[in-house]
């Protein structure tokens, strides 16, 4: 009994020591605030908050980017950085925005990251297989790159979307409209470039089948001889 | 005790000059493309560089500018002057660089670089005062110096505020423990300036906030330095009179603007919401409550990664987190205490989401001004926290393991904050060959300190300390000079603005930041295109007039009559109308030039003064703001000024040869202000002399 008293008083006084010990420490002042930063900020407003407000700062002025687009300017990487790091955060923050995934291709295409631009394109198509665009620069990619069945397996999806879905896609997405806006374009004629899109993916189509038949074949080809020379050169082999 | 094994040839050195110079201009190289001009300035940083030039323009050529009329065709220039510290007598330097033939750019950029040096200077010589030693003063100012405070210089104005409150606070502590002339003038000179510059309520509910923490904590101190402070006072009577007279004075300006404020003469449309607000600097509190210090701190929490580096992105060097990680076991003092209790007193009452902010807005008048809670950050939180990792620092300074366990526990805990700020490094993804070799430096250098090796070698200690401070914000500022724009081209106030032009662009602000109460409203209510083609006409004749009522205004009609420009003024008052009697044109006469019967004599921003000679009586409207202040002479003598065409200004001209005198403000307006500009002028020269006789008393 005896015994025991002083081992109790000995373990509560231990106790009393390391309590007085850490209770005089730096660290309790870094657990305090922990408490009260926590306790004080509504977080996920303040993070959704910041959210908007990294999209409004990292915005980039659209204007190379279609210029790009109309084949008026040469792409440029020191411009081109800032609509990737503004569309990584859009992906980043809005996952769902099939949209964002095609421009993020795009611009990682234009500046020499082939391999990105090829996983944009894919998600882009996996999120909305509706729209035409992704399939068509995901196709015109693996075409370049060589991969003709792929190519095919692209191009024959692109051509199943609907003209007038992908109209309505491009009118009333957000991400489209501020590339509008941003690049001061007042009309940008949307059906005729699909118009041209739909019929270039056809003649692209001609020329995936005709160079995986070439590949079986096991003598050179001339390319005097080849047919579809011609359509090679009428062929714009640039992403959109 | 044993001896050192190694003699040092270096004395020891009480205040290392040289590398604090040495420190800063590696700081400018971090930062040369900004400096150069080869990036832009962004942000309110343009509106400062614009509105200082105006100033600085104007001033050169002897013209105390209190209009502006190249502002949404013209708004009072108070609210400019009171933004950036009109008085300030740095600015001479951005005079005397341009005298040496240097152009405003880069004198303006020479002069920011300068000032914030001049700033973190003011720091260092704080936290000497503060620590009463060089090594833990010189890694305060390292930390904040090479944290991202100094992109405020090229992206907003926090600067302004900034410097001259750390040297408040640095003549305060120093008149604290030894009350001299010098320290009470630098004081005093400080706080003028806090108070002629932007909203000086910021740095009031700084200070305020510090005086409660102090005396909490500090209470024995605080009694016994007021004690010696009230003596030194008793003593000096003349000179604190003095001092006290000319704080005095400095506040008329801001009293004054607090008062044109509340008349109701200018707006703000994006701070105030009008239908509740009786003062046009008031800010709705929705407005408030959209921004502030966690939105802040998780908006760098989500651009942490080196290449998102930007602006606004709140970045201190790795090595300040490493000392507050070690410093987690040190003991807690009274001075840290103090920083700590500081801090959340000022998150406490600064954060707009918490209800004791609802409390003061209401209850407390100038919590209704702020705009900009999240800038608390920046001028008080980041300094307190490296003030606080700096005492940290200094206790682990003071740490010598005596027994071989301590040293064993010692070194264990050092590897283990090493190594979890390693890993940590790779999982935030904020993981750099600088900030590997930062850690290993570190981890090198605290050993170095624990062994006894490194403190009696300052020098030594100091450049390693740059070396661990500087090393990660290389790759920092690189991938921010990456990110920024590149220098856009002239701006506004770069191209020539002094000479008067009667014809302008039709393009105006479709929605204004500032501007009269009545311009505001006509631009917001007119059609853009019919309104902008009125506008581009400095000066409009009419032969008639029409009264209206502001109560019953109808815009459809003011804009048709500017659309046919029909020969009619509408006058805001209650007189009888204008109608001649004559036939008179259907248009009415537009002035595009001088001729024999209008001519410009004199002009600059804050009166104009024309000829005219017309065959009949005409009503003048002159197409700039109106605004009460306004006085008119014809031929020298007074006339009403009658607000024209809902926002101008207009009056009558007698037929014949007249001259028209249009001014802005009272002789006495303009004396104050020319008399603080040489007060504050004469008071940096005084604060210069004392403090350098002072020195040289000393030594």
């Amino acid at each position: 009994m005896d015994n025991i008293l002083p081992e109790k008083i000995m373990k509560n006084s231990l106790l009393i020591t390391r309590f007085l010990f850490y209770g005089n420490r730096v660290m309790i002042l870094y657990l305090f605030a922990w408490v009260f930063f926590h306790a004080t900020i509504d977080h996920p407003k303040s993070l959704n908050a910041a959210k908007i407000t990294v999209l409004n700062r990292l915005l980039p002025s659209f204007v190379h980017l279609t210029g790009i687009m109309d084949d008026q300017e040469v792409p440029d990487k020191k411009k081109l950085r800032g609509c990737i790091q503004y569309y990584e955060k859009v992906v980043l923050y809005m996952p769902q925005l099939a949209e964002a995934y095609g421009l993020l291709g795009f611009c990682y295409y234009h500046t020499g990251e082939k391999q990105k631009s090829l996983e944009a394109y894919k998600k882009a198509a996996l999120l909305n297989p509706h729209f035409f665009w992704s399939h068509y620069n995901l196709g015109l990619i693996d075409y370049k790159e060589g991969r003709y069945s792929e190519a095919v397996e692209s191009f024959q999806k692109a051509l199943t979307t609907q003209p007038e879905v992908n109209i309505k896609i491009i009118n009333t997405s957000m991400i489209y409209k501020q590339i509008l806006l941003g690049s001061g374009h007042d009309h940008y004629d949307i059906t005729t470039h699909l118009r041209n899109g739909y019929a270039a993916v056809r003649l692209l189509l001609i020329l995936s089948y005709s160079e995986l038949k070439a590949l079986k074949q096991t003598d050179q080809r001339n390319n005097r001889n080849d047919p579809t020379a011609m359509l090679k050169e009428k062929i714009n082999l640039r992403p959109f | 005790m044993m001896p050192p094994k190694h003699p040092h040839f270096l004395p020891h050195i009480k205040n290392p000059y040289w590398i604090i110079i040495f420190s800063f201009l590696l700081w400018v190289f971090l930062f040369r493309d900004f400096l150069s001009a080869k990036l832009a300035l962004v942000h309110d940083a343009v509106s400062y560089y614009e509105q200082i030039k105006f100033f600085l323009d104007n001033v050169s050529r002897g013209v105390f500018p209190l209009w502006n009329p190249t502002w949404e065709s013209g708004a009072p220039n108070d609210f400019f002057l009171r933004r950036i510290g009109a008085y300030n007598p740095f600015y001479g330097f951005i005079l005397i660089l341009q005298g040496m033939g240097l152009n405003y750019t880069l004198a303006y950029l020479a002069f920011l670089g300068a000032y914030y040096f001049l700033g973190i200077f003011g720091f260092y010589k704080l936290a000497h005062l503060i620590f009463r030693d060089t090594k833990s003063a010189f890694l305060a100012y390292l930390l904040l110096l090479f944290s991202s405070l100094g992109t405020n210089l090229f992206d907003s104005y926090l600067h302004l505020i900034f410097v001259p409150m750390i040297w408040f606070f640095f003549f305060l502590v120093d008149f604290s423990r030894n009350p001299q002339k010098h320290s009470f003038l630098g004081l005093i000179f400080c706080f003028m300036l806090l108070m002629t510059t932007y909203i000086p309520f910021y740095f009031a509910t700084i200070f305020l906030s510090f005086v409660f923490c102090f005396i909490i904590i500090f209470f024995q101190d605080f009694l016994t330095i007021c004690r010696r402070n009230l003596s030194f006072l008793n003593h000096n009577k003349i000179f604190a009179g003095f001092c006290l007279a000319a704080l005095l004075l400095s506040a008329l300006p801001s009293i004054t603007f607090f008062h044109e404020s509340s008349r109701g003469e200018f707006t703000l449309p994006f701070r105030a919401d009008a239908s509740s607000s009786q003062n046009a600097l008031e800010v709705n509190i929705n407005k408030i409550t959209e921004w502030s210090i966690g939105e802040e701190v998780y908006f760098s929490y989500l651009l942490s990664n080196l290449p998102d580096m930007h602006f606004k992105v709140l970045y201190i060097p790795l090595f300040a987190y490493l000392i507050f990680s070690l410093g987690a076991m040190s003991r807690i003092n009274k001075k840290l205490l103090l920083f700590f209790i500081w801090s959340l007193l000022v998150f406490l009452i600064t954060t707009p989401q918490l209800p004791i902010y609802s409390y003061l807005y209401t209850h407390v008048f100038f919590f209704k001004y702020f705009r900009n809670s999240h800038f608390f950050l920046w001028l008080i939180l980041l300094p307190l926290l490296i003030l606080f990792v700096t005492e940290l620092f200094r206790s682990i300074l003071t740490h010598r393991p005596t027994t071989k366990k301590e040293n064993i526990l010692t070194m264990a805990f050092l590897l283990a904050v090493h190594f979890i700020g390693f890993l940590l490094t790779i999982f935030t993804k904020t993981a750099s060959l600088t900030s590997f070799l930062t850690i290993c430096f570190s981890f090198i250098f605290f050993i170095l300190i624990f062994n006894g090796r490194l403190i009696s070698k300052e020098i030594s200690t100091l450049i390693f300390l740059l070396g661990l401070v500087f090393l990660p914000a290389t790759e920092v500022y690189y991938h921010l000079s990456l990110n920024s724009p590149s220098y856009a081209g002239p701006s506004t106030y770069d191209r020539p603005f002094t000479d008067f032009s009667y014809t302008h662009s039709p393009d105006h602000t479709q929605k204004i930041y500032f501007g009269t109460k009545w311009y505001h409203l006509a631009n917001s209510r007119l059609d853009y295109t019919i309104f902008g083609k009125y506008l581009s006409h400095k000066f409009i004749l009419y032969d008639r007039t029409e009264n209206i009522s502001d109560k019953n205004l109808s815009f459809k009609e003011v804009e048709q009559a500017f659309a046919e420009q029909r020969n009619v003024a509408f006058v805001s008052s209650s007189g009888e109308d204008g109608a001649d009697s004559r036939d008179v044109p259907k248009e009415a006469l537009v002035i595009e030039k001088d001729a024999p019967e209008f001519r410009l004599l004199s002009y600059n921003m804050n009166s104009i003064k024309v000829k005219t000679n017309f065959p009949s009586r005409k009503f003048l409207v002159y197409n700039d703001s109106f605004d009460s202040r306004w006085q008119a002479f014809v031929n020298r003598q007074p006339v009403p000024v009658e607000r024209a065409n809902i926002a101008f200004k207009g009056l009558w001209i007698p037929p014949g040869e007249n001259v028209v005198y249009f001014h802005f403000g009272t002789s006495g307006a303009y004396l104050m202000n020319y008399v603080l500009l040489a007060l504050f002028y004469f008071l940096l020269i005084s604060l210069l002399f004392l403090w350098i006789t002072f020195s040289l008393r000393k030594s």
